[in-house]
C-alpha cells in the first residue's frame, strides 16, 4: 500500500494506493486517524488507487469518521475505485460517507 | 605413552563436538567447551567465559576456576595484546566469543604442556570458540521453537474454546431444518453463528468481525454472547434482535475500534415463510423455485453510528425446494491458486445447483465447490454458511 499525505488548513488529506487491508491498515491508523484533532476535522481520503479493501479497512473508516464528528467535521471519499465501491456498497457504508471525484491535494501535487 | 596422534585428536574433537550438541544450558555449553578446549589444546588449564542468554557462564577444566578469572576474561579477552595479566601471557592462547553479532566473552588455554602450541592445537582453540558460538545459536533457535509451539498451542486451544462455545449447529422443526457450519482460517477466526429457537420460531444468525487472528477472535467471543442475550430478549424478530445486538456491542466497538457485519433470520414454520435482516451483511442469498437471488442489506454495520436508521425486515414465503443461505464473505473471497476470488457470481450458481435435499447436505456440497475452486491454496478467511431449507409439508 502507497499512502500520501498532504494537509490543507484544517483538512487532512490523503490517498490509498494498492491493498487497504488488516496489513496495510497500520499506517493509514497514524498517518490519518491519530492526526485528527480540533484543528484537523476533516479528512479527504482518496480511494482512486486501492484495488482491494477488507473489513479492517472498513473499520479504519468507519473510526476516522467517529473521530471527525466528535469534533464537528467530517469524512469525505473521493474517487472511489470500482474494488473500493462495491465493498463499500456491500456494507452499505456507501450510505454513511460523502462522496466527491475530484482529485485529492497529495495526488495533484505528485502531478504537478 | 605416547602423546595421541593428530589424527586420534581429530577423532576426539568429533566425539567431544557430538556430545557438546547436547547442550541446550549455557552452563553445560561452558562446562563442555572448557573440557574440549583442555584435551584439544593440550593445555593445563582451559577456562571458558562468557555473558550468554542465562547471564554470565564460565567453567574451567581440569581445576576450578580461580577467582576473578571469568571477570578479567570477560572483560579484556577481546584485546589482549599488552595486558599484563598471567591469563594473557604470550605462552597463552585467546580467542574471543560473539553471539548475536556482539563481543561475549572468551576462551583461554593457559600453559601448553608440551613448551608451546603447535599450529593444529591453535588452530583447534580457535574451532572450539567458533564451536561454542554455534552452540549459543543453537540454544537460541531451541528456545524460539519452544516459545512458538506454545503459541500454535494456545491457539489450538482457544479455537477449540471457541468452537465449543457455538450453539448446536442443527435445528429441525415443522418441516423447516436449519444448519449452519463454521471453517475458521487460523485456529481461531472472527466469525460466529447462532442457531436458536424463540416460541416456535427457528432463528439463525451470522455475524463477521473485522479484523483476524486473536484480537478478532476475542471480540468475536463477546458478540457471540450479546447476540444470544438479544435473541432471548428480542424473540422471533430479526429487526429487534439486530438493533438490540447492535446497541449492546456499540461501545465495545467504539473502544475496539472494530464493525460488525450482522444478518438474522427467523422461520415462521407455519406460514412456510423466512424474515430476513442484514446490517452490512453478505451475501444472503434466497432461492425461490430455483432461482437465486440476494438479500441486500438494509443499514450499515453496528459500529457506525445510528446504524440502525434504516434497518427494514425482507420476508419471504417459501415452497419445498426452496432454501436460504447466510454465509461470510470467506466464501466469495476464497482465491483459488491463480489468484482469482470465488465472487458472487460463482456462489450463486452454486447455490442454484445444491440439490434439494438436506440442510446438512447442501452445505457440505457448498463448501466442498468452494473447496475445490481453492484447489488447495491456503483458506484465506473465515468462512461460514448457515442454511435455512424447507421441505415437503408434513402437517
Amino acid at each position: 500500500m502507497k499512502l500520501v499525505t498532504d494537509n490543507r488548513p484544517g483538512v487532512i488529506e490523503v490517498a490509498i494506493q494498492g491493498r487497504f487491508d488488516a496489513h496495510t491498515v497500520g499506517p493509514y491508523i497514524t498517518e490519518v486517524t491519530e492526526r485528527i484533532d480540533a484543528d484537523h476535522a476533516t479528512v479527504v481520503i482518496d480511494l482512486g488507487g486501492v484495488d482491494f479493501i477488507d473489513s479492517s479497512a472498513l473499520a479504519a473508516l468507519v473510526t476516522t469518521l467517529k473521530r471527525t464528528l466528535e469534533y464537528g467535521g467530517d469524512v469525505v471519499l473521493s474517487r472511489v475505485s470500482p474494488s473500493a465501491h462495491i465493498i463499500l456498497e456491500l456494507t452499505r457504508l456507501d450510505e454513511v460517507f460523502t462522496r466527491s471525484d475530484a482529485v485529492s491535494g497529495p495526488l495533484r501535487n505528485l502531478t504537478a | 605413552m605416547a602423546a595421541p596422534s593428530t589424527a586420534d585428536r581429530m577423532l576426539a574433537a568429533c566425539d567431544l563436538f557430538i556430545e557438546a550438541g547436547t547442550h541446550l544450558d549455557t552452563a553445560g555449553v561452558a562446562a563442555a567447551g572448557s573440557e574440549q578446549l583442555a584435551r584439544l589444546a593440550r593445555c593445563e588449564l582451559a577456562v571458558v567465559a562468557f555473558e550468554g542468554p542465562d547471564g554470565i557462564s564460565s567453567a574451567s577444566y581440569p581445576h576450578a576456576l580461580p577467582a576473578n578469572v571469568a571477570e578479567t576474561l570477560i572483560r579484556d579477552g577481546n584485546t589482549v595484546s599488552g595486558r599484563s595479566s598471567w591469563l594473557f601471557s604470550p605462552d597463552n592462547r585467546v580467542a574471543s566469543i560473539r553471539h548475536g553479532g556482539t563481543y561475549r566473552g572468551a576462551i583461554a588455554a593457559v600453559g601448553p604442556v608440551d613448551g608451546d602450541f603447535t599450529v593444529i592445537e591453535e588452530w583447534l582453540v580457535l574451532v572450539v570458540a567458533r564451536r561454542l558460538e554455534a552452540q549459543l545459536e543453537l540454544i537460541d533457535l531451541h528456545r524460539q521453537s519452544l516459545r512458538d509451539a506454545q503459541i500454535v498451542h494456545d491457539a489450538v486451544l482457544a479455537g477449540e474454546m471457541q468452537q465449543a462455545l457455538l450453539s448446536k449447529p442443527t435445528l429441525r422443526t415443522g418441516g423447516v431444518e436449519m444448519t449452519a457450519s463454521l471453517r475458521p482460517a487460523r485456529h481461531v477466526g472472527g466469525d460466529l453463528y447462532e442457531v436458536a429457537e424463540a416460541d416456535g420460531y427457528p432463528i439463525g444468525l451470522v455475524a463477521d468481525v473485522s479484523g483476524k487472528g486473536a484480537p478478532a477472535a476475542m471480540l468475536t467471543t463477546a458478540v457471540h454472547a450479546a447476540a444470544r442475550h438479544a435473541i432471548a430478549a428480542a424473540g422471533p424478530d430479526p429487526v429487534d434482535i439486530l438493533c438490540r445486538l447492535g446497541t449492546e456491542i456499540a461501545p465495545l466497538l467504539d473502544r475496539t475500534e472494530s464493525i460488525v457485519t450482522i444478518a438474522a433470520a427467523v422461520v415462521d414454520p407455519a406460514a412456510r415463510s423466512v424474515t430476513v435482516a442484514s446490517a452490512g451483511h453478505s451475501p444472503v442469498l434466497v432461492r425461490r423455485f430455483g432461482r437465486v437471488s440476494p438479500v441486500e442489506p438494509s443499514a450499515p454495520p453496528p459500529g457506525v453510528p445510528n446504524f440502525d436508521t434504516g434497518l427494514r425486515p425482507t420476508t419471504f414465503t417459501l415452497w419445498p425446494g426452496d432454501l436460504v443461505l447466510i454465509g461470510s464473505d470467506g466464501l466469495t473471497d476464497q482465491r483459488s491458486p491463480h489468484g482469482g476470488a470465488f465472487g458472487t457470481d460463482r456462489l450463486h450458481v452454486s447455490v442454484e445447483g445444491l440439490e434439494a435435499g438436506p440442510a446438512e447436505q447442501n452445505v457440505a456440497s457448498l463448501f466442498g465447490v468452494v473447496d475445490r475452486f481453492r484447489a488447495g491454496a491456503a483458506q484465506d478467511d473465515d468462512q461460514t454458511a448457515l442454511m435455512i431449507v424447507i421441505g415437503e409439508d408434513d402437517r
